[in-house]
Parts: C-alpha cells; structure tokens; sequence
C-alpha cells in the first residue's frame, strides 16, 4: 500500500508546488512540474504508483492550470499536447522502473552472494551441528527475513507449507533444510540449494572430525590398556625368571645330594613354571575380554599348530604315549596361530594335570563343510561336570580365543572314555593355490 | 669353554646375578650391563664371545641396540622376551638376533641354546657347501639332497626354501624373510606358501612329518633347521 500513498502524496505536493510556483514561471512550464513528480514517483516506487501520478498529474494540470481554470474542458490541441504529457510521462517511468529493477536485482545478488561468503566463512569455524544449524537458519533470515528450519534426519518427508532443500554433501545427504513454501524466484532457490549443499558439506566435516576424534580416543585408550598389560606381564614375569633360574641353579649345584632334595627343587621348578604359564593365561584374557584385540590371522597348517603346542609341553608329556592324526583333507587355517596354539598348549596342561601319568594322549584335526576341529582326547576321567562354570583360567582362555575366531571350544567324552575338546574354528575362505611348479631342481 | 666372554645385558639386578653364577659356573668369563648404553660400551671394549640381551631395556629397545651392533661385530645374541611378543621376537631377529628365549627359561634350556650358537660360531665365515641333518645330507653346489644315502627329488622352490633353511644352521629365519628370499618380494605376506612347502619338505625329509625332529616350524615367528655345517660329503662312496 505505501508506494501508492507514496504517489498519492508526491502529486499533491506537486499541485502545492505548482501553485508556489504559477507567478514565477507561467501556467505552461508546470506541467514539467507533474513530469517529474511521475517519473520520481516510477523510479522509486515502481510503475503502478508512477503511472497512477502520471494520470493525476495530467487530470490535475488540465483542472487547474489549463483554462478555462477549474473545469476539465480543454480545446483540441491542447488535449494532444496533454496526451503527449502523459505518453512521455508513462515512458521516462517505465525506463526508471526498469532501472530500479535493475539495481534491486543487482543488489539482492551481491546480498545473496555475501550471505554465501559469511556462511561459509562461519561453517569453518563450527565445530557442533547445532552451530551449523544456526549460522544456516540466520543467514536465511537476513537473506530474505524468512524463518527456516534444518532436520538432520535425511529421510523425514517436509511437512505441508515447507518446501525442502537437501542437505548433500559428497559421502550421503545429511538432512534437509526446510523452508516456509513461498513463491520463490530461481535464483532465491539456487541460493537456498547452494546454502542447503554448505551446511551438507559442513556437517559432513563435522562428522568426520567427530569420528577421528574418536578413534583417536580408542587408540589411546587401546595403548593405554596394552602398555598396562605389558609393563604388568614384565613385571610379574621378571620375579619369576629369576626364581626359576635360581632353582636350576641351585639343582645343579646339589649333584650327588640325596635324590629326594633335588626332587624337591624341580618340583619347585615345576610349580615356577606353572605359575608363569597361569599369569600368561590370565594377562592373555584379560587382553581378549578387554576387547579391540585385533587378530594376527594369517594361514597355518593344524599339524604345525599340533606340533608347536607338543614341543612347548615336551617336558610335561614325559612317558606319555602321544598320538597326532591330522586328516588329509585339512585345510590351512586362517587363525592367529600363536592364540590357537596357546588353546592346544592350554589343553595339553590339562589333560597333563586331570589323567594318571603314563596315560596316551591323542591330537587329531579333521574338516567338514566349513569347519576345521582340532581336538584332544585323553583317556582320564573326563571332564568334571560337578565343577561346571568355574573351569579355570586355562580353559576359559581356550574359550575366549575360539569366540574371538567366531569359533567354540566343545567338551565331551571321547570314543574311548575320557575327555574330549574340541576346538571349532570356521572356514569361510580358502588360501589361494601357490604358482605352479615345474620340474625338479 | 673357559675363558669365553659372556655379556649379560639386563635390568632386573636378580637375574644378572643368577645367570651371572650359572655362566661362572660353566667356567664363562662374564660381564653385566644394565642398559643398552653400557651394553654397547662392554661390547666395544671386552668382545664377548656372547649376548644374552633382554628386549626391554630402560633406555634403548633391544632392536635398536642389535641394529647398533650388527654394524660392527657378528657376536651372536641370544634374546630374552616374554611370551606372546611374536612380533617383537621377528623384529628382533630381522634386526640380526640369532636366537630367542622366552621367559621364565630354565638353565638347561639356556645353556643349550648358548652351546649351539657357540659351535656354529666356530663354523662361521664362509658359508658351507654342505649341510647334513639326521640322515639327510643338502649338497648346495650339486643341487641334491640325500636322504639314508638315496638321492631325494626336489622341486626348485623347495630346494630353495631348504638351502634357505639349512644355511641359517638352526637359526629361526622369519616367515617374511623365507617368503622375499624364496618367492621374491612382494609374497612377504604369502605365508600359505610357506606352509605348503614346508608340508612338503617334511614329508620328503621327515621320518615322522607329523612330530617333525628337524624341520621346525616357531609358530608366529618363523621355522628353523637343526642342520649343521657337513665338512666333508663322502656322498662318491655311498
């Protein structure tokens, strides 16, 4: 409504005008007077109102200036020369209002253009969505006085009378910006699709920031937690070295003695032994429950892994008669050796410790369909059920690497009487053949 | 093995002093150092004949100090590390270490390990023609392996991987290190290959390829060949 009061005024001042002015310069010169009143009227408040004072303008000059003074009537050349008047009039106000377009277009573009800028240079410096929601939503509201709004959950449908831009950022779309549905012009959308893709990007960064903070934080937990673990292993293993080499030491030292002290010394040896082989167990566990453990998978054949674990007991198996029988159709197996070795090793101890001396021992591996199971069999007393659920660190460790390799540790009996365990470990890939061979050296 | 020079390098005062009587004990000569520092310093002015050396000294990892050492000396070294540090036993023996131990080790054990590094040392210099282990004797120049006297068919690679092998006399070579020698670079990771060639070099060589008594795989770290230096093959009489 203002521009038309605007026009409405601006006439009036300029019939005031004209009669200041009517003794100055004449009747004639003052219909330059509601010339100009039009095409100011045009140039700053657009055609409608200019051509409204133009037509004012005209009528007026004729009522009060052209005689007969006062009356409308007017003779025929003087009706052509106010038809002029208002044709000149209505053309200098068009190309003003053009000109006023122009400029307004002008400066709407550079606004836009430093709302873009500002928005980008405040993104750089967000470090939460929350900011980045806020610098968006009042760019757009010095932008076009419009009150927006962001939702981070990209697959949330805008509600009626929103009209959504998407949040794109290069890896997936972050959200949507939304905004109230008016009748936008196309360069006020490029302008809400390019502040729409910004806060996409921002976000996007934001998020992998927060994500590599994070990882970050794990890793120094991780190194924390291991760097505790190894000192506490050096630490606890140390005492141990020197005791057991003291012991040796002192068991050489009693040749010739009565054969019963120097029974007496290996079997402090033995129990030395035992208890480092019980702190490596539980430092082991407590490494595997602490989680983040990554696997050293690479491939192994059962048979190395079976013969590892017997020569590390070489000592403890004295006098027993032990039997290895890995199938053909085995396998390598994609496992972290050293742990799946520790299983055997730890199943060896316990079948050492649970059956008479002198009883047989028997290591087998076989494959079915995706699995590879390598087992002990003993011919003791099998596995104690009265004691299920506590059954020592040992075992649990066994337990606690076949779940790392998505695997199990079975107990049962075996064929012959006594235990059974059974290591399972999944298969879900096959090592890639070796190159061909040719010939012979 | 009187008057040999063993170097003790170790923190932890309690087991300088037992290894320190075991070593007197077996008529060694024997020097300590508490840190890698000292450590290089009795090495440079006494020349050990031997290193025992723990890998987790206060003031210099143990690989830097066999890196430092390597530079200048083939004393053999024998490492003390815990169990379950795999990596850190390959990193030390690609470093130059010529043998582990893992702690708690019982003297016996110990002084085996030392007895072997000190005969092959004996050996030491060129590299042999010949090596024999149990009954099987590798002729590298002839390209041929008997085994009780007969020769034994072997594929290129697995002759490689032997000669590999038994040249390390009893030493572990890593996986990585047979895998680049053997297959060339680029396979260090292949360890599959590994497997399956020393499947079938023990099923050649072995008497019992299930308990192997020669061809010894150190899961985690790498295998090793108690072969020893053969001086002379009487293989025109067999």
């Amino acid at each position: 409504m203002v521009p038309w009061v605007k026009a409405l005024a601006i006439f009036v001042g300029a019939i005031v005008l004209s009669f200041l002015m009517e003794r100055i310069v004449g009747a004639s010169q003052l219909s330059l007077l509601f010339l100009t009143a039009a095409v100011v009227a045009s140039a700053n408040w657009g055609r409608g109102p200019g051509i409204l004072a133009a037509v004012l303008g005209v009528l007026a000059y004729d009522y009060f200036f052209i005689p007969p003074r006062f009356s409308f009537r007017v003779s025929g050349p003087e009706l052509v020369s106010l038809l002029l008047l208002l044709g000149i009039a209505i053309f200098i106000g068009h190309l003003a209002d053009n000109l006023r377009q122009q400029a307004e277009f002008a400066r709407r573009g550079q606004e836009r253009a430093q709302a873009t800028a500002r928005m980008s240079r405040d993104f750089s410096g967000a470090i939460s969505t929350d900011q980045v929601s806020s610098i968006t939503i009042e760019g757009i509201r010095q932008t076009f006085g419009l009150v927006s709004r962001i939702s981070y959950d990209a697959s949330a449908l805008p509600e009626t009378g929103w009209s959504a831009f998407p949040l794109r950022a290069p890896r997936k779309t972050r959200g949507v910006l939304l905004v109230p549905s008016v009748d936008l012009r196309a360069e006020e959308r490029d302008f809400l699709e390019t502040a729409a893709s910004l806060t996409g990007l921002a976000v996007e960064r934001i998020h992998f920031v927060e994500v590599a903070g994070d990882a970050l934080l794990r890793m120094q937990g991780e190194r924390m937690r291991s760097r505790i673990l190894s000192t506490l292993s050096h630490d606890l293993r140390t005492p141990l070295t020197g005791i057991l080499a003291g012991v040796d030491s002192l068991d050489a030292d009693l040749v010739g003695m009565d054969g019963r002290v120097r029974a007496k010394t290996r079997e402090v040896a033995a129990e030395v032994r035992r208890m480092s082989d019980l702190v490596g167990n539980l430092l082991e566990l407590s490494r595997l429950q602490s989680g983040g453990v990554q696997l050293r998978r690479d491939w192994n054949s059962a048979e190395e892994l079976i013969d590892g674990a017997l020569r590390q007991r070489e000592s403890l198996l004295n006098g027993r008669e032990i039997s290895v029988e890995v199938s053909e159709h085995v396998p390598l197996v994609w496992c972290d050796g050293v742990l799946v070795e520790r299983v055997l090793v730890n199943l060896l101890d316990n079948a050492a410790r649970h059956t008479p001396p002198g009883t047989p021992v028997r290591l087998w591996a076989q494959a079915e369909d995706r699995v590879v199971r390598i087992g002990l069999d003993d011919r003791g007393g099998g596995f104690d059920e009265s004691k299920n659920g506590s059954e020592g660190i040992g075992l649990s460790l066994c337990r606690a690497i076949a779940e790392a390799h998505a695997g199990t540790l079975e107990k049962g009996r075996a064929p012959r009487g006594g235990a059974r365990a059974v290591l399972a470990l999944p298969q879900d890939r096959h090592p890639p053949e070796p190159p061909e061979e040719e010939g012979l050296a | 093995m009187s008057g040999r020079v063993v170097l003790v390098v170790e923190d932890d005062h309690s087991i300088v002093r037992v290894l320190r009587d075991v070593f007197l004990q077996e008529g060694f000569q024997v020097r300590t150092a508490a840190t890698a520092r000292e450590g290089m310093v009795e090495s440079g002015s006494h020349r050990p004949d031997f290193i025992v050396l723990d890998l987790g000294l206060p003031d210099l990892d143990g690989k830097e100090f066999i890196r430092e050492l390597r530079q200048w000396s083939d004393t053999p070294v024998l490492v003390l590390s815990a169990r379950g540090a795999e990596e850190e036993k390959v990193l030390a023996l690609d470093a130059g270490a010529d043998d582990f131990l893992v702690k708690p080790f019982g003297v016996p054990e110990l002084l085996a390990r030392l007895r072997a590094l000190l005969r092959r040392r004996e050996g030491r210099g060129s590299r042999g023609a010949f090596y024999r282990f149990g009954n099987v004797v590798v002729d590298i120049p002839g390209r041929t392996v008997h085994r009780n006297g007969e020769i034994v068919r072997l594929t290129s690679v697995e002759f490689r991987l032997l000669v590999q092998l038994v040249r390390a006399e009893g030493k572990v070579a890593t996986q990585s290190h047979l895998l680049q020698e053997v297959w060339g670079p680029g396979h260090a990771d292949d360890t599959h290959y590994l497997r399956i060639y020393m499947a079938h070099l023990r099923k050649k060589l072995e008497d019992d390829p299930a308990r192997p008594a020669y061809l010894l795989t150190e899961t985690g770290v790498g295998c090793r060949c108690l072969a020893d230096k053969a001086d002379l093959p009487h293989l025109e009489e067999r």
